[in-house]
């Protein structure tokens, strides 16, 4: 097990630069989740640290080493990919113990080490299977017990649940989880999937257009948004934006809403942040007209416009509501976000969450 | 070309796409070496050697090679040898005609292969027989079977009441004999290649013309044809690279006779080189024909390298 | 439908006129094989087949037609061998070790070119280069030359075969920390073992079949099956019925592949012309 510590990390394709300097810290055992939007270099950073792509400038430690020309082998890490590149002509056993047969291993060490890991992963009836003979649930734990018999100082993942459906995917987000809480080995997982992010990870680290936008716990990332692309990126449904200015300690819009943001510098422009969660139905509130109603069962969506302005509530309880009617919205005051129109930056730091 | 390297080669060294190390390097050329090797000592150093023999005569004295510098003496008189032009001129009529007869036939028989379920494996092995024979004995079969005296040919057309016709040894009918040949040779690889084609088209194409209301011909020619131009455009030109190689049926079975009239190029540079000894000639004639061969390739890749921007 | 299956007759009707076409020319090239000059002669439709013209061909002490086979088949199985062992890793080299496009094209573009070369024009070279190593007339110089007429061909099946394995799966045996020798056996070679089967049994195929080359650089000793056929037909006096017997013993490897590989060579055939 090591820390993995990436300083100033570049990478270009002839003139397009894709990873524009970016700086990560994963602590000895930590799990962090690198989540952004499609294109924005995750896969490109996760195959930097795996030793897949050069490094086209910065720096990237594994341990105590720097690993900018060391060749993958003897970086000592194990990588899961997205679906799954298990060697079609191998039993499930010599999958899982190629990397043992490589290194030079004794037979008996090898099946030993192979069994132990399919213990952990349920695999042992499987071992005689070939890959196309599996399910894609099975397929995506060999490819983990792959990862796993070496016992590397780090595992990468690459969006390794996307080709699930998505019940297996959350019963496989679990297993993951469990299998690093039990190995605790360092663990740095691809994913654009927030909500998978923000379940497992111990930090997420969040890129956009191959820069880091913020790195943070889960929950730190959810309740201090850095900047408008993180607040809207982080949690499910997004985060609703409101436009106005803030004069005398309100924040003003022009649809209506009106709220108490403690001391703040007056701004003519600025955009308030609050999430579908944080609104409450309250009579004392702005007057919005239901557009779309969505419910699952155990939560109220409502899709509101507030005189021109779009919001997202989203209520725990059943409601009653019909598309037409009008309810009135109240945001609670203890959960705002301020950003700055034209940066995105977070204005202050309150009056977030304490 | 070489200008192209030179400047792709004085461009900054780009950063490393994939962490290489000495191993990998190593590995990059003991995979590629061997090929390479192979080609730079099998193809391009005869053929420099072909170059440099073109402006010389090799003549023998006590066994001894002597070479004497004739400048472009061979390469003049090329342009008034006649049986270069005629190997010229009827290499382009043998590849043409034969390779148009094999797209046509092999085309019809593709199609009306997939109009059929069962017998289609039976039917597509028994074309590719002839892909599969060597075309020396392809010449000595229909050697057999064009003979004038007890050939099939003459015996079939004699049961319609056609007068028996020495094929291959009169001029009019010889060159027209060994293109028929060839068809009988290449016409199944046609038909393979179509075929493969044919059944790889979308099938959700054709269900939507049928539905339009698309008889058999109006599906044919607004529908498979110009799908199937890809295929058409490449098995073309490989069949017409390989026509212009003809050596082995008409070695056999006309010798480039009678007369010049199935002359083709490869026999008249054999007959230079081997029969003739005229080892410095030759070597003008083959450099001339690798120089239009070349041409050709970068003609055709020029254009289609044309179509595929436009496109 | 109804028109469809109304078409069908006269589709198998056409259908079977084509490999009649290809099927009599062969069957009575093989038939006359085991006919007498006269029974051949006299056109009857009826005979007894008669064994002596294989006999003569196989074992009389004035053909060499064995030696011929075995040469051929020497000289088949040693090219191909080199001819796919060479081309896989040149496919291999090409497609998956990074080199710089215009080293890839170039070498592409020389063997498309060195593939319309007609052999005839590089026979002569060829004979004498083999003649200042001292390769004339030996197998050796044969053996390379076929290797290298096919090589073009080959490289371009293995690089479409190996061009369809996966990229990640080399990525995942890089992870495991295999070595490019490790890759290329361990990850490579097992996925495209059913191209390497087309490739080489059209490469051996193809060398079985040519004859520009042979004849130019065999003789007596070293001569292989299509030159001597090809012997027949330069006698003064054809033995028709010999050489048919031999051509339809030369048939044989063809008839052979067909029957137990037909796959493979469908497979090689149209993906060294699609792709
Ligand atoms: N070999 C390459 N050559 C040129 N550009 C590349 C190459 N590989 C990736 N890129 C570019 O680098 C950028 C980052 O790619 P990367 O695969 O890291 O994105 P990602 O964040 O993993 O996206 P996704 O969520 O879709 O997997 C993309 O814009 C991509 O187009
Ligand atoms: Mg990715």
């Amino acid at each position: 097990m090591a820390e993995v510590q990436i300083r100033d990390a570049r990478k270009s394709y002839g003139a397009v630069e894709v990873l524009r300097g970016v700086d990560v810290e994963v602590r000895d055992g930590e799990f962090v989740a690198l989540v952004g939007p499609s294109g924005c270099g995750k896969s490109t950073l996760l195959r930097m640290i795996a030793g897949l792509e050069g490094i086209s400038g910065g720096e990237i430690r594994i341990g105590a080493r720097v690993v900018n020309d060391i060749p993958p082998k003897q970086r000592d890490v194990a990588m899961v990919f997205q679906n799954y590149a298990l060697y079609p002509h191998m039993t499930v056993a010599k999958n899982m113990g190629f990397s043992l047969k490589l290194a030079g291993k004794p037979k008996d060490e090898i099946d030993r080490r192979v069994a132990a890991a399919a213990e952990i992963l349920d695999l042992s009836t499987l071992l005689d299977r070939l890959p196309r003979q599996l399910s894609g649930g099975q397929r995506q734990r060999v490819a983990m017990g792959r990862a796993i018999v070496r016992n590397p100082r780090v595992f990468l993942f690459d969006e390794p649940l996307s080709n699930l459906d998505a019940k297996l995917r959350v019963q496989m987000r679990a297993e993951i989880k469990a299998l690093h809480q039990r190995l605790g080995t360092t663990t740095v997982y691809v994913t654009h999937d927030q909500v998978e992010a923000m379940t497992m990870a111990d930090k997420i680290v969040v890129m956009r257009a191959g820069v880091v936008e913020q790195v943070g716990s889960p929950l730190d990332l959810y309740d201090h948004p850095a900047n408008m692309f993180v607040a809207g990126f982080i949690g499910s449904p997004a985060m609703n934006f409101i436009e106005g200015h803030i004069e005398k300690g309100r924040f003003i819009s022009g649809c209506g809403l009106s709220v108490a943001t403690g001391p703040t510098a007056d701004t003519a422009r600025a955009v308030l942040g609050i999430r579908p969660e944080h609104l409450t139905l309250d009579p004392a509130g702005t007057a919005a007209t239901v557009v779309v109603v969505e419910q699952t069962g155990s939560e109220t969506l409502l899709l509101l416009d507030m005189a021109g302005q779009k919001l997202t509530y989203l209520g725990r309880d059943r409601l009653p509501i019909r598309p037409g009617e009008t309810v009135h919205i109240l945001p609670d005051a203890t959960r705002l976000h301020l950003f700055d129109p034209q940066s995105g930056h977070r204005l202050g730091d309150r009056p977030g969450t304490a | 070309m070489a200008a192209a390297q030179a400047q792709i080669q004085s461009s900054p060294r780009r950063p490393t796409q994939v962490f290489e190390d000495r191993g990998q390097r190593l590995w990059r050329w003991l995979t590629f070496s061997p090929a390479l090797a192979m080609m730079l000592a099998l193809s391009v150093l005869p053929i420099a050697n072909l170059f440099l023999t073109s402006f010389q005569n090799i003549t023998w004295a006590d066994g001894q090679q002597v070479r004497t510098w004739v400048g472009l003496t061979h390469y003049q008189a090329l342009f008034s040898d006649s049986l270069f032009g005629a190997g010229i001129s009827n290499t382009l009529i043998f590849a043409f005609g034969a390779v148009a007869g094999q797209m046509v036939l092999g085309f019809a028989m593709a199609l009306l292969c997939t109009k059929i379920v069962r017998g289609r494996v039976l039917y597509r092995a028994i074309f590719i027989l002839p892909i599969l024979i060597p075309g020396i004995v392809i010449g000595a079969i229909w050697k057999l079977m064009l003979n004038f005296d007890f050939g099939l040919v003459n015996k079939a057309l004699g049961l319609v009441g056609i007068l028996p016709h020495d094929w291959l040894g009169s001029p009019e009918t010889a060159l027209f004999s060994v293109i028929v040949v060839d068809i009988w040779h290449w016409t199944p690889f046609c038909f393979l290649l179509f075929l493969a084609g044919l059944e790889s088209l979308p099938q959700d194409v054709f269900e939507a013309a049928r539905m339009d209301g698309a008889g058999a011909w109006q599906e044919l020619i607004y529908v498979t044809l110009p799908l199937m131009i890809p295929t058409i455009v490449v098995t073309f030109a490989f069949r017409l690279v390989l026509a212009f190689k003809v050596f082995d049926e008409v070695y056999l079975l006309t010798s480039g006779g009678p007369g010049t009239s199935t002359e083709v190029i490869s026999f008249t540079l054999y007959q230079r080189f081997f029969t003739e000894d005229k080892a410095g000639y030759g070597s003008a004639m083959s450099v001339t024909v690798i120089f239009l061969v070349s041409l050709l390739l970068v003609v055709a890749l020029s254009a289609r390298r044309r179509t595929g921007a436009t496109s | 439908m109804s028109r469809r299956t109304h078409s069908a007759l006269p589709v198998h009707i056409t259908l079977a006129i084509g490999a009649a076409l290809v099927l009599v020319p062969i069957i009575w090239t093989v038939a006359a094989g085991f006919r007498t000059q006269i029974s051949l002669l006299m056109g009857d439709v009826l005979f007894t087949p008669i064994g002596s013209n294989f006999a003569e061909v196989l074992w009389s002490k004035t053909s060499d037609f064995l030696l011929n086979y075995r040469n051929s088949i020497i000289v088949g199985i040693a090219s191909t061998l080199l001819c796919v062992v060479v081309a896989t890793l040149a496919a291999f080299s090409l497609n998956r070790m990074r080199w710089p496009a215009w080293t890839v094209h170039l070498f592409l573009a020389w063997t498309m070119i060195f593939h319309m070369i007609p052999p005839v024009a590089l026979a002569s070279a060829w004979f004498t280069m083999a003649r200042a190593v001292g390769l004339e007339n030996t197998f050796t110089g044969l053996i390379l030359a076929h290797a290298t007429l096919n090589l073009p061909m080959a490289i371009w099946l293995m690089a479409v075969f190996v061009r369809d394995v996966p990229k990640e799966l080399e990525e995942a045996a890089i992870m495991d920390g295999a070595d490019t020798p490790h890759i290329l056996w361990h990850v490579i070679l097992p996925l495209i073992t059913p191209g390497l089967a087309a490739t080489s049994i059209l490469t051996f195929i193809f060398s079985w079949n040519e004859f520009a080359v042979a004849l130019t650089l065999t003789m007596k000793q070293t001569a292989t099956v299509p030159v001597a056929i090809a012997k027949f037909a330069q006698d003064f006096e054809i033995q028709y019925t010999q050489m048919a017997a031999s051509a339809a013993l030369a048939m044989v490897p063809a008839i052979l592949v067909l029957l137990v590989a037909q796959r493979y060579i469908v497979k090689g055939l149209t993906q060294g012309a699609v792709k």
